[in-house]
């Protein structure tokens, strides 16, 4: 980002934030840069009107300078923005020139602001021919001031300004005590351009921001006027030992448009943490560290049987109450009681407040009570354990107020409706679907019809297995073959061969057991199945030709095995028509 | 599937303190505050039967006995079991200021198929879809199996045939029922119209807490309007105002 870019995003952020807060009331201030001068010099009075916010409306009024003669004016408006802090400055500077010599004085300068009146106190001037140099006057200011603030920061840190501190309200603590950490800046001048603080990490701390942890006010340092800006923390130490916090860190510009980035950081500090007492610690210690009390208070109307009744008990006071996560309540008599709401909350005084509120729903007529209930805790101050406890309440159940009306006459007390639930199931998926419920209605349906879809496409599916299986038949028997014509192999055994591949083609193909039966038996059975003249004659040779040379020892030329392979194929072809 | 799971899980979260603090809110007797902590819940798109229920609870508790039955009413068609609901369901009815006829009349009133009106639409077609299962198993192992087995997975698939015509014959007026629309009308006395429009002429007088069936609706002159059935047959227009749909 540019630097004019930078000082346009501080002017926006310081813009944004002091419209959102407030006025208070102003400090308004009066000074001289001098107030002993010669006749022919100068001095410059500046009236500074500060307030907390941006409600600056108004001009102070300036007395007429019957003693002086103004030679310029000059007016300026300035935003101050520290975290969570936005001030007003309204500067008037005026260059006067004395008229006269001798002991001059410039009226009390006043301003209203909202229906009050502030001023300033008369300043003195002494105008003289020598002219004598004199230490600056003090400015005098008499409205605005806070009447207490913090002690003094060392007297070394005086002569800077800005200038920060960081303290702790305790140095010595223990285990689960909360202390505080103060962060202060001191200024001069309310106006700081794009500042920026670091707190310490607080490592070994739980730490809390509690509301209204920001603030501002004037103190007097000195006869000097300094703008305090006050940031706590509240912090927790979870162990015992020896922790050190950090400086924290303040940056700032020393000028809105042309100043440096400066950046000035506190001492650090040193904490320790001691444990908590192993003895004497009593039984249901609730971990709560530091000094509190405790009341309880039931709610203000008349407790009757089955209708709920509020109890309060709250533990107020300096400390941790956070590892309290409830109370033991003692048991009350016909009283069924609900634990219903838990809040804890800090004052401005960094204060704990703990509310446990409990529903109470008597369950019988009659006089009741709530013996005191009490909280154990580690008190820091003694350095002991101690106990708080509410004082008892005791209070009488009516009858129930719900009496059965119907139609204006009295009747019985009717027993009250069911409870409410005080569970809830949460559906995981929306309901059902229209189009879902009707795929659902109608599917069984489609299951239904599909069975004998089923049963068709079995059947389908078997037909095509005996297809393929005749398939199968032909394609084995011309495998067969091809092997048959390049083996090297004896007429006998070739004769073999083809027949057993005759055969098994027959009985796949024709479901023809080819091997039971005469050869006539065989022709006649493929003349029945539509089995052609050609083809007939063709396995008649092929099966007298078989005969002949298995069964005696004739010789096969290689002419004849190839015509053997021809008529087999042909006979294939022909008995493969065949259904 | 995931982001909508964490969805889902979004809107319960809120929609789960906004039912915690409604309790609270009764429990301490501020009906009015549970209630809108409740409409709150229901705004946060969960609209469960516990809410309805806690709902009927502290309109009961106001008095508003119409408003009462409404949000029972609305607590049962999600929950159709819960005793709780229908026990404050009775209450509410039977304190209502009517004549005796009046009473016959709300006590009668669209109760749905009995047996059916038990269970939720989901609840039904899931019963549905388990009962059918076994029967088509049996149908599937009886083309698959021959001889004597065959003959008794027949005789399984026929009693399970039977069942599941039973059920899905109920599972159909489950969903016939579930077509239909009903209301409560809210107002003490209140005048049916013949249209839709408040100088239409009366068409019936009835009475807050009673269960109309709803057949039409329709927006006329900047209000919308309902066209009921009253138990007893009567027909009439009410406006929006007067009538909580269930």
């Amino acid at each position: 980002m540019t630097r004019i870019g930078k000082i346009v995003g501080v002017f926006a952020i310081i813009l944004i934030c002091a419209s959102l807060s407030a006025g208070d009331e102003p400090l308004l201030t009066a000074k001289v840069d001098k107030t002993a001068l010669s006749p022919d010099d100068s001095l410059t009075l500046t009236v500074t009107i500060t307030t907390e916010g941006t409600s600056l409306s108004g001009e102070p009024e300036i007395p007429p300078l019957e003693d002086f003669e103004i030679m310029n004016t000059y007016q300026s408006t300035n935003f101050s923005m520290l975290p969570g802090q936005v001030s007003m400055v309204r500067i008037i500077s005026l260059v006067l020139k004395p008229r006269k010599t001798g002991a001059l004085t410039i009226p009390a300068i006043k301003f209203k602001f909202k229906g009050k009146e502030w001023s300033t106190s008369p300043i003195s001037v002494n105008v003289s021919a020598g002219g004598a140099p004199a230490a600056p006057t003090l400015p005098r200011t008499t409205q605005g001031l806070p009447q207490k603030g913090p002690s003094l920061p060392p007297s070394e840190n005086i002569t800077r300004d800005p200038f920060i501190e960081a303290v702790l309200n305790k140095t010595t603590c223990y285990v689960n005590e909360s202390i505080i950490y103060t962060f202060r800046l001191y200024s001069k001048r309310t106006t700081w351009a794009d500042t920026n603080l670091i707190p310490p990490s607080f490592k070994g701390f739980i730490v809390e921001e509690p509301p209204g942890n920001k603030s501002s006010r004037f103190v007097a340092i000195g006869d000097e006027p300094y703008h305090l800006e006050e940031v706590q923390y509240l912090l927790i130490p979870v162990s015992q030992g020896r922790f050190e916090i950090e400086p924290a860190k303040f940056s700032y510009l020393t000028d809105f448009f042309f100043g440096d980035r400066n950046t000035i950081k506190t001492k650090a500090l040193e904490v320790s943490v001691l444990p908590l007492p192993d003895e004497a610690k009593p039984q249901g210690f609730s971990g709560a560290v530091g000094n509190f009390s405790a009341t309880a208070t039931m709610e203000k109307k008349p407790a009757r049987v089955d209708e709920p009744l509020g109890l309060s008990v709250s533990i107020i006071g300096d400390g941790n109450l956070k590892p309290v996560a409830g109370l033991e309540l003692p048991k009350i008599a016909n009283t069924r009681v609900y634990p219903s709401k838990i809040t804890e909350a800090r004052t401005p005084e960094l204060n704990v407040r703990k509310v446990f509120e409990y529903l109470l729903i008597p369950e019988k007529e009659g006089s009741l009570s709530i013996e005191p209930i009490c909280l154990s805790f580690f008190d820091p101050g003694k350095g002991s354990f101690s106990r708080s406890c509410t004082q008892p309440i005791a209070f009488i159940a009516e009858a129930s107020g719900k009496t059965g009306t119907r139609g204006g006459v009295s009747g019985p007390t009717a027993p009250d409706i069911q409870p409410i639930s005080l569970k809830m199931d949460i559906p995981l998926r929306h309901p059902m679907s229209r189009n879902t419920f009707l795929i659902l209605l109608f599917s069984p349906w489609i299951l239904i019809v599909s069975v004998p879809a089923f049963r068709s496409i079995r059947i389908l599916i078997d037909k095509d297995g005996e297809k393929a299986q005749k398939r199968r038949a032909m394609t084995e028997f011309r495998k067969g073959l091809k092997a048959l014509s390049r083996a090297d192999i004896a007429p006998k055994e070739f004769f073999s061969e083809a027949h057993k591949l005759l055969s098994y083609y027959m009985e796949r193909r024709l479901g023809l057991k080819a091997g039971g039966m005469t050869h006539e038996e065989l022709l006649r059975r493929l003349s029945e199945l539509g089995c052609r003249e050609n083809a007939l004659s063709l396995l008649k040779n092929f099966l007298v030709r078989s005969d002949a040379v298995r069964f005696s020892t004739a010789e096969l030329r290689d002419e004849d095995r190839g015509k053997t392979i021809s008529g087999l194929l042909s006979l294939i072809s022909e008995l493969d028509r065949l259904p | 599937m995931i982001p909508t799971c964490f969805l889902l899980i979004t809107i319960a979260s809120g929609a789960l303190e906004a039912f915690k603090s409604g309790n609270d809110l009764y429990l301490a007797g501020n009906y009015q505050g549970a209630i809108a902590a409740y409409e709150s819940a229901v705004a946060e798109s969960s609209q469960t039967a516990e809410i309805f229920y806690n709902m009927g609870n502290a309109y009961y508790k106001l008095g508003d006995k119409p408003r009462a039955i409404l949000y029972y009413e609305k607590s049962l068609s999600l929950s159709p079991r819960s005793m709780d609901a229908r026990s404050n369901l009775k209450r509410a009815k039977d304190e209502l200021t009517l004549t005796d006829e009046e009473k016959l009349l709300v006590s009668e009133s669209f109760r749905g198929t009995p047996v059916v009106n038990r269970f939720t639409l989901d609840e039904s077609s899931i019963i549905f879809f388990w009962a059918y299962i076994p029967f088509t198993l049996f149908l599937f192992l009886t083309v698959s199996f021959q001889g004597k087995w065959r003959q008794r997975l027949t005789a399984g698939s026929v009693l399970l045939l039977f069942i599941t015509l039973i059920l899905g014959f109920l599972l159909l007026m489950r969903y016939l029922d579930s077509r239909n629309k009903y209301g409560i009308l809210l107002v003490q006395r209140i005048e049916l119209r013949e249209g839709p429009e408040n100088t239409a002429p009366p068409a019936a007088t009835s009475f807050g807490g009673l269960k109309a069936r709803l057949s039409e609706s329709l927006d006329a002159h900047g209000e919308t309007w309902h066209k009921v059935e009253l138990p007893n047959g009567q027909t009439g227009w009410v406006k929006d105002s007067s009538l909580g749909i269930i």
